[in-house]
């Protein structure tokens, strides 16, 4: 056995001793009391002194009691510690939430200060000889502190956490929590859990991907040499408050060439109605201004009530590119979900040209219609140049030598993509099914399409089949890096110049070539999306001339994004909802809207469990009390105690 | 101090000190005497002899045994009554005062004697023999007796045996003695009471304590002063104490008493909160004391 506060303690109890024995000794002052004869009081003390042999202990009864308690008060606060040999530390995996709901006002404090205050208190009785982990999730898991058994480095991770923002995603979260426990229970590390401090504003996690066995507890893990262990999941709940109105959808519709519609829904989460303003703001294009486009009043019935919810539609004549922003204008505990971003990007209009010595049907289907979406040439294959300047290249019945970057369909004519290999020509092919969830096929129906001929082709293996044959896929689609193709492996009229196919009869085939002009058409390929949820990935392709993408957040903060190999750039540090500006080099600005718009994280009732496989995992509120040791205030105690004692003694002995 | 109340006093008229011994008076009083005399109660027979006096043979005896015997009556003599009171300073003591019972006792019991004729004598006692009320009978000399009661003061130190060869040696007449004392003596009680034994004298001890002597009710730590010896003693008090404390006062007592029953000397224990009248009226009846 060890002292950790060894010297201490043998200095304080030889000091206290002094002063019991000290303060005894003066408690010994006699009352004087007369009485007749002390003949029978010196017998009885005689008779007691022979029959009794420990009267003389029960007379320094006290003194002794008080000495002993000293003691035991001495080696207490010795600390005493014992090396247990046979034991094995433990892993303690603590999951921190740091999702929207965590900034919700609880009294003064943020949850995330409530959650913070809980981790440090299970940080602080922590067993000696375990270790901890510390991961923060929101929208995606971070590893604050890898596993240390040193408390003083976990409470600085846990001071180091700052609020987040952003969706809830535990489920992510958990994976890496319950492969890190694993990975150290087969190291030989023994007594591994996972703590989760949160406010419960997330989804029940569900079809866990991971390499154990999920329990009604926890996960097992099993072991070659087929031993197990369980890594029991345990919950801790903060919070109380649930007044919050949020928004909670936001949509946008073009109406025509130029307009569009807003749709917003806003949902009442608290248990009283609440009343305020929705404003709609156009912050332009630098994303400084603040010009109101539209304000309306609002008033929601409490939670669960038909009142509680409500949407509403903001018009826009006219769009541009600029950045709009709707505020919510209410008195509650979460403003994360009061404001929204929306980005209005001016539709482009695409270029596409014809390549063909003549098509009837395709140069109809392709000629802009009025206010068309995009412009529209013809060139004959003599006259083609891989130089010029297209978005959308259409080759009718034939192919070029080499492809340039950009979006192509041919119609009729293999392209002259790598892997993709022309063979015979199947005649009267039977149109099998196409793919339903293919952009090309949006809205498209080929039933009743009959063909005359197509040619086979074997296709390489990211090609995707948009339409499928009896004998050879009659569309196909293939997504490289710089360039999208889509090929009609039969032609429209053949050589003869008859109808090889009833398709350009059918309401199919310009539905077709509109969703394929829109898929070939560079700002849906690769271009970075308007909105997000706060948390998501904000993905685009960048162009061959720029080495990077400079992503600046809604803080201000700047960041740098490289490409990978394939010119793709992935940035995920969107938790933090707002605007977020995307510069690249050679184009135009854009704005990416990360918006929180999700239910869960608004509705901030807090939850004391979540079900995990049909069982609850319940946190009960424990962090509204934290554990603290308690052997101070049993001390004091004892002290005032004894100070009592010798008070009201001296008293009676006046 | 009023000893003894009027209507107290006329309850005491019926009442008169018996001895179990009868013995000799000087004076013809109300005790029958083991002697023989002149008096109408018949003792016993005896053989006549030439010269007795004729007028006591008893004729019906003759005339059926024909043979002469005289008829013997017992003498009526006087009774000596001596009050021994201890008036060491231990008896004063207690919320219903010791002191203050046993002359109250005393003033009884001599009221009672004086009331039948008795030759009363009462002394107080601490060390030896302090004061001695000088012999009186009739209940004209009662009121000396009070006087002298109420201004006894008790003071000085116990010693039984002394007192008692004192008392022995200025009275060596027969009689009925009645000591009223705690008992309280260092030195103990047998070698005083054994002067009375060898003497065999008719004595009475009626032993007095206080309800605080019996059972007291003392907490902490003391120290206990003896008001007669000044000596301390130091004691912290605890259950095992008073337990062993009134076990001893029990012993105490039992022991004085199986002395007293041993050796044919009466003995009463009286707590001084007991009420008086019912003492003196019923328990001293009971003892043979009074009648």
């Amino acid at each position: 056995m060890g002292f950790i506060n060894g010297l201490e303690a043998l200095i304080a109890g030889a000091a206290a001793a002094a002063a019991v024995v000290a303060l005894y000794f003066l408690k010994l002052k006699r009352r004087d009391y007369v009485v007749s004869s002390t003949l029978l009081w010196k017998r009885s003390l005689n008779d007691l002194a022979v029959n009794s042999p420990f009267q003389k202990l029960q007379s320094n009864l006290l003194l002794f009691l008080q000495l002993f308690l000293l003691a035991a008060a001495a080696f207490a606060l010795a600390r005493p510690v014992m090396n247990m040999r046979a034991r094995k530390g433990g892993d303690i995996i603590l999951l921190i939430d740091t999702s929207s709901s965590m900034n919700t006002g609880e009294r003064g404090a943020t949850r995330l200060a409530l959650v913070k205050k809980a981790a440090r208190s299970v940080i602080a009785i922590m067993p000696k000889l375990d270790s901890m982990m510390i991961l923060t999730f929101a929208g995606q898991c971070t590893v604050r502190k890898p596993f240390t058994s040193s408390k003083a480095d976990l409470g600085r991770a846990v001071d180091q956490i700052e609020p987040g923002e952003g969706r809830t995603n535990l489920q992510d979260a958990l994976a890496v929590a319950i492969n890190m426990g694993r990975s150290r229970g087969l190291a030989g590390r023994e007594n591994q859990r996972i703590l989760i401090i949160s406010d419960g504003g997330f989804e029940d996690p569900a079809k866990l991907k991971v390499d154990g066995h999920l329990t009604s507890t926890g996960v097992r893990i099993f072991t070659e040499d087929k031993r197990s262990f369980d890594i029991p999941l345990q919950f801790m709940s903060v919070g109380k408050s649930t007044r919050n109105i949020g928004i909670t959808h936001l949509d946008t519709r073009k109406t025509g060439e130029t307009s569009a519609q807003i749709f917003v829904s806003v949902e009442n989460f608290s248990d009283a109605a609440i009343e305020g303003g929705l404003s709609l703001h156009d912050r332009g294009m630098a994303g400084k201004g603040d010009e109101v486009v539209s304000a309306l009043a609002i008033a929601l019935g409490p939670k669960a009530s038909a009142e509680a919810k409500t949407s509403r539609v903001f018009q826009i004549p006219e769009v541009t590119n600029t950045l709009l922003e709707l505020r919510l204008d209410v008195d509650d505990d979460l403003a994360s979900d009061n404001r929204a971003w929306l980005p209005l990007r001016k539709p482009h209009r695409a270029a596409v040209l014809l390549v063909s010595n003549g098509n009837y049907f395709l140069e109809k289907v392709l000629a802009p219609d009025g206010d068309s979406a995009h412009q529209f040439s013809v060139v004959a294959p003599e006259a083609y140049s891989p130089e010029m300047q297209f978005d959308v290249t259409v080759f009718d019945g034939w192919a070029p030598s080499k492809l340039p970057p950009g979006g192509h369909l041919f119609v009729g004519a293999a392209p002259p993509v790598e892997g993709v290999l022309p063979g015979e020509v199947i005649p009267n092919p039977v149109l099998l099914d196409w793919d339903h969830s293919h952009p090309l096929n949006r809205f498209v129906d080929f039933s009743g399409v009959r063909l005359a001929r197509a040619r086979h082709c074997k296709l390489p293996i990211h090609a995707r089949v948009a339409v499928e044959g009896d004998r050879c896929p009659l569309i196909f689609s293939i997504s490289e890096i710089e360039r999208r193709i889509v090929c009609v492996t039969f032609d429209l009229i053949d050589s003869d110049s008859r109808l090889n196919t009833d398709w350009p009869f059918r309401v199919s085939f310009p539905l077709f070539f509109s969703n394929a002009i829109n898929w070939l058409n560079p700002e849906a390929r690769g271009s970075a999306p308007a909105l997000i949820n706060a948390g998501g990935p904000i993905t685009f392709n960048l162009p061959a001339e720029a080495a990077a993408a400079t992503i600046t957040d809604p803080r201000g903060k700047e960041f740098t994004v490289e490409a990978d190999k394939e010119r793709r750039v992935a940035f995920g540090k969107t938790s933090f909802p707002g605007p977020y500006l995307v510069k690249v080099k050679g184009k135009d600005d854009l704005w990416v809207a990360a918006n929180l718009l999700s239910r869960k994280e608004s509705d901030i009732a807090v939850r004391e469990s979540f079900d995990w496989r049909g069982s609850p995992i319940s946190g009960g509120g424990a962090a509204k009390e934290t554990p603290s040791e308690v052997w101070k205030y049993l001390g004091l105690a004892a002290v005032v105690f004894l100070m009592a004692e010798w008070y009201v003694y001296h008293r009676r002995s006046r | 101090m009023q000893l003894l109340d009027e209507d107290f006093i006329r309850k005491l008229d019926v009442l008169s000190v018996v001895s179990r011994k009868v013995i000799v008076g000087r004076m013809k009083g109300e005790k029958r005497s083991k002697r023989r005399g002149v008096s109408s109660e018949f003792a016993e027979h005896r053989d006549y002899s030439p010269g007795d006096d004729t007028r006591f043979i008893d004729w019906n005896i003759y005339g059926r045994l024909n043979r002469l015997f005289l008829k013997l009556f017992y003498e009526e003599e006087d009774l000596h009554v001596s009050i021994l009171v201890d008036a060491s300073e231990s008896m004063d003591y207690g919320a219903h005062n010791k002191f203050d019972y046993a002359r109250r006792l005393a003033a009884a019991l001599g009221y009672i004697a004086a009331s039948g004729s008795d030759r009363v004598s009462i002394s107080a006692f601490s060390e030896g023999v302090s004061e001695t009320l000088a012999p009186f009978r009739g209940k004209g000399q009662v009121w000396r007796m009070f006087d002298f009661l109420e201004h006894l003061s008790a003071s000085g130190g116990t010693s039984l045996a002394a007192a008692c060869r004192n008392f022995a040696l200025q009275n060596r007449g027969k009689g009925i003695t009645i000591i009223v004392s705690d008992f309280l003596d260092e030195a103990g009680y047998e070698e005083a009471l054994r002067f009375f034994v060898a003497r065999n004298q008719d004595l009475f001890v009626l032993h007095l304590l206080s309800r605080e002597e019996i059972s007291p009710e003392l907490t902490g730590d003391l120290k206990l002063l003896d008001c007669e010896t000044g000596g301390e003693t130091e004691v912290s008090i605890s259950g095992a104490l008073m337990k062993t404390y009134k076990k001893n006062v029990g012993t105490f007592c039992r022991g004085l008493k199986n002395y007293c029953g041993s050796r044919g000397l009466g003995y009463l224990f009286a707590a001084t909160d007991a009420p008086f009248e019912q003492l003196v009226l019923n328990y001293l009846r009971r003892i043979g004391l009074v009648k």
